[in-house]
């Protein structure tokens, strides 16, 4: 068993990039909120214990699931996919929040855990699309009978999130389905009008929920400082005072002046206490990761793992990218967090949980038994096409300014 | 596999790692242009306007009882607050603080304002705002909102008291409150907490760096008023609550509920004893509340909804509407006469009259409550039918009254609740036909039973606020075993040998039934049930005295004080009517 090859290498780097984020989420988390966490519960550490029990057992959760077979996702990814569309439902009958109903919550006898299923649905729904894109493949560039069916599951999935509402979410998950339709062969114009068909549905529910309405105004309006528009102007001049190496850890001022520092802003506030450097770093990573993601896609043995590494890239890239343009003040509010870094649990759990799915593709490069290709239902490549492809791939990525040395 | 398609998706994958690669590339140009090009504007802003959001508590709804009098406001209360500067700063105004009152003070340097007293005196205000800030200590006053319960004692189990948000339960209310809240603890304070507290506002303050205020208002228009929490009209009447408790005997433990025999509104709900709920809003008393948990006569407890006792004879009217509607007596039959003991087996049951009372039918029986008839009428009718009634009267179940703690079910035991333990004879129901063995209720489950006995079996549901919940009809018994058991109940209090002749009110009549029950203490439980008029009932009324020896001596007198109160208030409500239509201009005059 070769256990440095390149495929186990980028495997373990995805995995060690995973632990390093989450690594500065908790250290960010903890910063940011612990002044909030002291008025509030009279405990600095309220949000620091919480975060550190959920970071703990994601990555538990992330190293289990990289050693699970790929093919158990692809079996899964359709009763999930019902399981999850339950779970919507749950909530906008039971859900609880503030605004929006997107928690479930769940009594146990020693705490009370709430979940949110919508971030649950982002993962899901990737599987789901990863395994459609197999399996009806040709179909794809067909609007009747390839894409039309797709695009109803979708609509049903994005429909229920709005419902809550949660805008924000939903536009997330709407554009990383449409990136995954678009790698499995849809065309171009057809996913052209399914965007601008979903322009009506985004306006309704801007119009009909104030909330969403007014983050919208204030994103379009003047630079008014205060009202809605407070926590962006609070995020910018955090990132502002932030400088080249930031004020120092723990030294942010701004924390004070946010609701909420620990969650959607998190970004900001490592921009204010570790500077364009901190900032830089975390954008790094993230780049990193879809260098990786992107790179175990093109190398996957089958043709599942190829897509499921590249929707849960794209799931990932999708998230920080609109996270990070919405505290740098480049689109409006959406409410979503930065993945691995901000304060929460399911969001965190999910993601962690892509990244461990991620690197067992990367592993089933390695994986040559015989006994798991005839167990899973993963249709494998023909050796020899596999090989032919591989060569065509490497030459070509190689190109890429790739942070590791292609073998 | 087709290699053209697998070459298409390569393809497509490139293209979008391109896309995402361009994408934060862009973020980082702008983070640059952020952080360095116009970061000086930024910092330079950032030193001189910083604007805080600040959050204006919504004043709590008050409590009123039927009339509008007040039994739960708002007071204004002061404390100090130290604006947060550097750890030297902060240290020398804690010390001045410490120095001027005297007083420890607990300081964390957590947040950007640091609460340091809560609830001061008059006299620490003015030293603060005089003295201390006079000499630039960067300390300041804050009023907040306080609850203060005017009728202390007399309304403390109903309208419950406040206390400060607990971290599991700040924990799940994320956003709505800060630790450091007051949210009702118990009472009418707790379950109405959600239409009590209103929405809190937003108002803005400017800071300099240090966090020093520069303007407290600087966008007007961008605050949001708080809105205030709702009233509650209750259904009491605090002149028949009063009657209530002064009746009550000052030494002895208990309670008296009253309720609309016809819709179930509580008029009054008494728990002896009491204790002042003031303590519990208060942070000056922290011994006087240790003093009333740890009291060994349990002040806290509300004996109406959670005091479990023996019922005793009170009981007796379910096992007569079981026989009468089981056809085993009706109205003139007897049973062997009563010689004051009756031997089952080697199980001796006495009755109250040593000397036993002769041969009585149903009525005399329940007027004198004797025992020994309703054990022969035990042996025949069988714990099943007994059972059933029982349960259709709502024992053993919770009325569902809206109040915190949550009430007690009581306990009717079934056959199977016997076998459990000591396995089953017909001695335990000849117990429980008389409220005793097993049987424990709440003296609310009493009040209502009451109220059924006097409306014909309507069955209501006891609320303090809002529209009388839905009643329910007592189903399979007769309109005559329901005048039956009425006229056995009028007896009991204008019969010749009636056992709740103090239960008598001038210009009512009154009918009840007496108990006297065997529980853990040294002396019996007394009981009286009543309701009146007795030919239109309206308030039905239990009352239970701890230790309080003979229902038809302790308890009737107390029953009586609240019919009383009652008529009373009945008659002032009339004249005020009158009154009003006497000032109201005649048209045409
Ligand atoms: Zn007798």
């Amino acid at each position: 068993m070769s256990t440095s090859s390149p495929a186990e290498r980028a495997a373990r780097q995805v995995l060690l990039i995973a632990v390093v984020l989450v690594g500065i989420g908790v250290v960010m988390v903890y910063s940011s909120s612990s002044a909030l966490a002291g008025t509030r519960f009279h405990d600095a550490g309220f949000f620091l214990h919480r975060q550190l029990l959920r970071a703990a057992f994601g990555l538990l959760i992330m190293f289990a699931i990289s050693r699970v077979p790929l093919g158990w996702w692809r079996r899964l990814a359709r009763p999930l996919l019902i399981g999850v569309i339950g779970l919507l439902v749950l909530v906008l009958l039971f859900g609880e929040g503030k605004g929006a109903q997107r928690w479930l919550p769940f009594r146990l006898p020693v705490a009370q855990i709430t979940f949110q299923p919508s971030e649950f649905a982002k993962l899901v729904l990737v599987l789901y699309l990863a395994d459609v894109m197999v399996r009806h493949r040709e179909l794809m560039t067909d609007w009747q009978h390839g894409l039309l069916p797709r695009l109803l599951i979708i609509a049903i999935v994005l429909g229920l999130i709005v419902l809550q509402p949660d805008l924000g979410t939903a536009l997330a998950i709407g554009t990383i389905a449409l990136f995954m339709l678009w790698i499995g062969g849809a065309r171009p114009a057809h996913l052209a009008c399914v965007g601008i068909a979903g322009l009506p549905v985004i306006m309704v529910s801007v119009l009909t929920s104030p909330y969403q309405l007014q983050r919208l105004l204030t994103f379009f309006g003047d630079a008014d400082p205060q009202g809605a528009g407070f926590q962006i102007a609070q995020a910018e001049l955090a990132l502002g005072s932030g400088g080249w190496v930031g004020v120092g850890l723990g030294n942010s001022m701004q924390k004070y002046f946010l609701p909420e520092p620990h969650t959607d802003f998190v970004f900001a506030f490592a921009g204010e206490e570790l500077g364009l450097f901190g900032t830089l770093s975390i954008i790094g990573l993230f780049i990193a990761l879809a260098l990786h993601g992107f790179r175990i896609a093109a190398g996957a043995r089958s043709d599942f793992g190829f897509s499921t590494a590249a929707g849960v890239t794209m799931m990932i890239s999708v998230c920080a990218l609109l996270n990070v343009a919405v505290a740098t003040g480049l689109a409006p509010t959406t409410g979503l967090p930065l993945p691995f870094i901000s304060y929460g649990g399911s969001a965190l759990l999910w993601n962690l949980c892509g990244l461990g799915i991620l690197s067992a593709v990367a592993r089933e490069q390695e994986d040559k038994s015989g006994m798991r290709a005839a167990l899973s239902p993963v249709t494998w490549r023909p050796a020899a096409d596999h090989r032919h492809a591989h060569s065509r791939r490497r030459r070509r990525w190689s190109v890429l300014p790739l942070p590791w040395s292609p073998r | 596999m087709d290699p053209e398609i697998l070459e298409d998706w390569d393809r497509r994958l490139r293209g979008l790692l391109v896309a995402v690669c361009l994408l934060f590339a862009v973020l980082f140009l702008r983070l640059f242009h952020l952080q360095i090009t116009t970061a000086a504007d930024y910092a330079k802003e950032s030193e001189d306007n910083r604007i805080a959001q600040r959050r204006v508590k919504a004043p709590r709804g008050l409590i009123v009882d039927r009339d509008d009098e007040v039994l739960a406001r708002n007071r204004a209360s002061y404390s100090i607050s130290l604006i947060r500067g550097s750890t030297e700063d902060d240290a020398r105004s804690v010390a001045a603080l410490e120095e001027a009152i005297g007083e420890p003070v607990s300081y964390s340097r957590r947040s950007a304002s640091v609460r340091l007293k809560r609830d001061v005196d008059f006299q620490t205000v003015a030293l603060v705002e005089e003295r201390l800030r006079g000499d630039g200590f960067p300390l300041h006053v804050d009023i907040e909102p306080q609850r203060d319960y005017p009728y202390g004692e007399l309304t403390a189990h109903i309208i419950g008291y406040m206390g400060e948000l607990r971290e599991e339960e700040a924990a799940s209310a994320t956003g709505r409150y800060l630790l450091g809240d007051y949210v009702g603890k118990t009472g009418l304070e707790k379950v109405y907490e959600d239409s009590l507290r209103g929405v809190d506002g937003v108002s803005y303050v400017e800071m300099d760096a240090r966090l020093r205020i520069k303007d407290e208002h600087p966008f007007p228009d961008r605050e949001q008023a708080p809105i205030p929490g709702h009233d509650l009209r209750l259904t009491l009447d605090l002149d028949i609550q009063r009657a209530a408790a002064q009746a009550m005997p000052d030494t002895l433990a208990g309670s008296v509920v009253a309720i609309d025999a016809r819709t179930g509104a509580v008029l009054a709900m008494v728990s002896h004893p009491s204790f002042d709920p003031n303590v519990f809003v208060s942070y000056r008393a922290q011994d006087e509340r240790r003093q009333i948990v740890q009291d060994s006569h349990r002040p806290l407890l509300n004996r109406a909804v959670s005091g479990l006792y023996p019922p005793g004879s009170t009981l007796k009217l379910v096992g007569a509407v079981a026989a009468l509607e089981a056809g085993i007596t009706d109205t003139l039959s007897t049973f062997e006469a009563c010689a004051g003991s009756l031997q089952v087996g080697d199980v001796v049951f006495r009755c109250n009259n040593r000397d036993g009372h002769g041969e009585l039918n149903l009525l005399d029986a329940t007027a004198s409550s004797c025992n020994i008839y309703f054990n022969h009428l035990a042996l025949i009718l069988g714990i099943e039918t007994w059972h059933e009634y029982g349960r259709r009267f709502g024992f053993g179940i919770s009325t569902g009254i809206d109040l915190d703690p949550e009430e007690q079910p009581g306990l009717l035991p079934d056959r199977q609740y016997h076998i459990e333990r000591e396995g089953w004879v017909t001695g335990h129901l000849m117990n429980l036909v008389i409220g005793q063995g097993y049987m424990l209720v709440t003296p609310l489950q009493v009040a209502r039973y009451a109220a059924a006995l006097g409306n014909g079996g309507v069955l209501v549901t006891p609320h303090f606020y809002g529209e009388a919940p839905p009643t329910q009809q007592i189903e399979g018994v007769s309109p005559e075993t329901w005048e039956t058991v009425r006229l056995g109940m009028h007896r009991v209090v204008y019969g010749e040998n009636g056992t709740g002749r103090r239960a008598r009110v001038a210009g009512i009549e009154v009918a009840g039934k007496s108990g006297t029950a065997q529980g853990p203490r040294t002396n019996d439980d007394a009981w009286f049930v009543a309701f009146a008029p007795y030919d239109d009932p309206q308030i039905a009324v239990a009352v239970v005295v701890e230790d309080g020896g003979g229902g038809g001596a302790t308890a009737a007198p107390v029953a009586g004080a609240v019919i009383r109160a009652y008529l009373e208030d009945q008659a002032r409500r009339q004249q005020a009517v009158s009154a009003e239509t006497l000032q109201t201009p005649e048209p045409g005059s």
